[in-house]
């Protein structure tokens, strides 16, 4: 179990404790001041209560002696009280002399309910009034002892010290059995995915309910694992086919080498034996660069080459370039470009891709088949560049296929093509560097359209 | 000319001794770097191949220090890593040119004629080889007296293959120095082909002595050094 301050489980348990507290104590002192407040009225009332039936009695004329006095006191109703008349002795209770109530209060005048502090220690609710009796005034003074009301507020204060702790503990006992609880999943997830490697990227994490938030984590989980498992099988694919490709040559440079010595030979028969090798070795380092430039493609950042350049000019400059092979086929190359077509783009990818792909529509094109190049704005301010070719086209099964690595169209690869299947890969990562997107669609006259957005 | 190779991978070093000789360079192998500085230390040389990638002490480091002793001599680095960053600190640290592995050796052999010469300019105005001339003002060409009808993209082959007389040029080096293409992975190599066909035809078939020559795996020539 995780204890460290960074376990979430401990984390939670403590807000959950501590807020939990919070509320408490707030509640606590909440119903504490409540209830002092309303023993406080009720004392008060009482004590109100003692002195209004007091001034009745003695208006009334109910009290003329003292032993009518000493009843009321005997009758334990009332039990704290004074009276002074004039001329006459003041009357004092006897639990009012006990409590020495006469040192605090000598002279009473009406007032409303006080805390006053007896002789005695213990505090008293005071209240004081008036009446008149055959035409004398009589102060009155009651009192009722604060004590019950004081012990009452403190056996709470009491039960409310004892109860908060073990209530805070028994929200830390619960809170820290649920988060456990809510977090096991989270436990068994990342053991889960702690056994997941790369070699069983097939395996997935258990959604036991795709809605909830777990449900939902575990989902993308399941979801980047897909994405890896994806990205590793093209790796895998990708190193199977490179080794392939580097095989090619590699096992014609070899069966040259060996035949060439296996008996002696003229100078000239030398020399073709070494420059045939040495073409393969040129088929090899072309196939190195090509891997590598697709790999620098790949490391994801862009290349930060981008600027705006003249799209029109550098599809001139292509099809200049590559004009001779196309007379060479008897082609025509239509052009169709709107003058001044700018587009921030990396130039020396995208010129590499747009003559990836120029090339390709020369070399599939049949003899004599004009091929048509255009670019234009399009109406949402995009360029778009676009190569038609009349060749027999790429039927449309086969068309999701021709950007991947090495993929080479059944009947070419029959063929064999020169191509090691690595261009127009080359051209759709050069051209989604500078943020554009490739795509081949059927032309009007059956051959092929290569389409570039920038 | 004395040049000293600095480079620990055997076969390479012997491959690059045995053609510098040939090309009557005089040449001077060394597998490390402390080997290297104790050589250039006790012998005079007009210039240095330097591997990047050596055992024990970097190449970079190597190149720092031969710049430190404050003699020039132009440095030729080769190195496989083939990222701009690599190159830009190889020449920062002072290199006059670079290589990137695996390079075809006309090309290297070009490069080094290309640093040694590097104070001489050239300013000649006329080009020639045998019965051929090439004028570089009027820009024309002519051969045995006949003006040669070029375009101006066989023209600059033409002056490329001229200046490199007898030496064999790669299509790579058209492909950069003719082209100026930068990226090497353009498939440029059928263009160059078409190029070199239709300059043959204007150039040698109406002439009993051919002058362009290809070297099978290699490149193309013009003049005889070859044979």
């Amino acid at each position: 179990m995780n204890l460290s301050p960074s376990s979430v489980r401990l984390r939670l348990t403590l807000w959950h404790a501590l807020s939990l507290a919070v509320i408490i104590v707030v509640f606590a002192a909440a119903v504490y001041l409540f209830l002092r407040q309303s023993l406080r009225d009720q004392l008060d009332e009482q004590v109100s209560k003692d002195a209004a039936i007091l001034k009745t009695m003695v208006s009334s004329g109910e009290i003329e002696e003292t032993e009518d006095l000493e009843e009321i006191e005997q009758g334990k109703i009332i039990e704290y009280f004074q009276l002074q008349q004039p001329a006459q002795p003041t009357f004092r209770s006897r639990a009012w002399q006990i409590a020495g109530l006469d040192s605090v209060c000598r002279r009473t005048d009406p007032r409303a309910p006080r805390s006053v502090m007896a002789a005695d220690g213990q505090s008293y609710r005071l209240v004081s009034t008036i009446s008149t009796f055959r035409s004398d005034t009589v102060h009155i003074a009651v009192a009722r002892p604060e004590s019950p009301l004081r012990d009452s507020l403190y056996r709470l204060r009491l039960i409310l010290s004892l109860s908060l702790p073990i209530a805070v503990l028994l929200a830390v006992a619960g809170g820290f059995f649920l988060a456990g609880r809510a977090l096991s999943p989270i436990k068994t997830m990342a053991a889960k995915a702690r056994l997941i490697t790369a070699d069983n990227l097939a395996d997935r994490l258990p959604v036991e309910n795709p809605d909830d938030e777990l449900g939902q984590l575990a989902a993308v989980f399941n979801n980047m694992l897909s994405r890896l498992q994806d990205a590793f099988e093209r790796l895998r694919r990708f190193t199977a086919d490179a080794s392939h490709e580097l095989r090619t040559p590699l096992t014609a440079i070899r069966s040259v080498g060996e035949v060439g010595l296996r008996e002696e030979q003229d100078a000239t028969a030398y020399r073709e034996t070494i420059g045939s090798m040495l073409e393969e070795v040129d088929r090899l380092t072309r196939l190195s660069e090509n891997l590598l430039a697709l790999t620098r493609l790949d490391s994801g950042n862009p290349s930060g080459a981008e600027e705006p350049a003249d799209v029109s000019s550098l599809m001139t400059e292509v099809v200049d370039c590559l004009r001779v092979l196309a007379e060479e086929k008897g082609q025509e190359i239509r052009m169709n470009l709107e003058p001044g077509i700018t587009a921030s783009i990396d130039r020396v990818a995208i010129r590499q891709a747009l003559i990836n792909i120029l090339d390709n529509a020369i070399k599939y094109s049949p003899p004599g088949r004009p091929i048509s190049v255009s670019v234009r704005r399009t109406e949402t301010g995009n360029t778009r560049i676009a190569v038609e070719d009349e060749g027999p086209g790429i039927p449309a099964e086969e068309r999701g296929r021709i950007f991947e690595r090495f993929y080479r169209m059944p009947q070419n690869a029959r063929a064999g093509g020169a191509g090691a299947g690595l261009g127009l890969s080359i051209a759709q990562r050069s051209v989604e560097r500078s943020g554009g997107s490739i795509e081949v669609s059927e032309s009007k006259k059956g051959g092929s359209v290569f389409t570039i957005i920038l | 000319m004395h040049i000293l190779v600095i480079e620990d991978q055997k076969k390479i070093a012997q491959a690059l001794k045995e053609g510098l000789q040939a090309q009557s360079y005089s040449t001077s192998v060394a597998s490390t770097g402390e080997e290297g500085f104790y050589l250039l230390n006790s012998e005079e040389f007009d210039l240095v191949i330097l591997d990047l990638m050596l055992p024990g002490r970097d190449g970079l480091d190597i190149l720092k220090t031969i710049r430190k002793t404050g003699r020039y001599i132009p440095v030729l680095i080769l190195t496989a890593r083939d990222t701009v960053e690599d190159r830009v600190l190889g020449l920062e640290a002072g290199a006059d040119d670079y290589l990137i592995k695996p390079f075809a050796f006309p090309e290297l052999l070009a490069r080094i004629k290309a640093l040694l010469r590097r104070n001489v300019a050239s300013a000649a105005t006329e080009l020639k080889i045998a019965d051929l001339k090439m004028d570089l003002i009027a820009h024309s060409v002519s051969r045995a007296g006949r003006p040669l009808e070029l375009t101006a993209r066989e023209f600059s082959l033409l002056e490329y293959l001229l200046r490199n007389q007898g030496q064999v040029v790669s299509r790579e080096m058209l492909t950069r120095d003719v082209w100026r293409e930068t990226g090497r992975a353009a498939p440029l190599d059928n263009v160059i082909d078409v190029h070199i066909a239709r300059l043959r035809k204007k150039l040698d078939d109406p002439f009993p002595v051919k002058l362009l020559k290809t070297v099978r795996g290699v490149g193309f020539v013009l003049g005889g050094a070859e044979e």
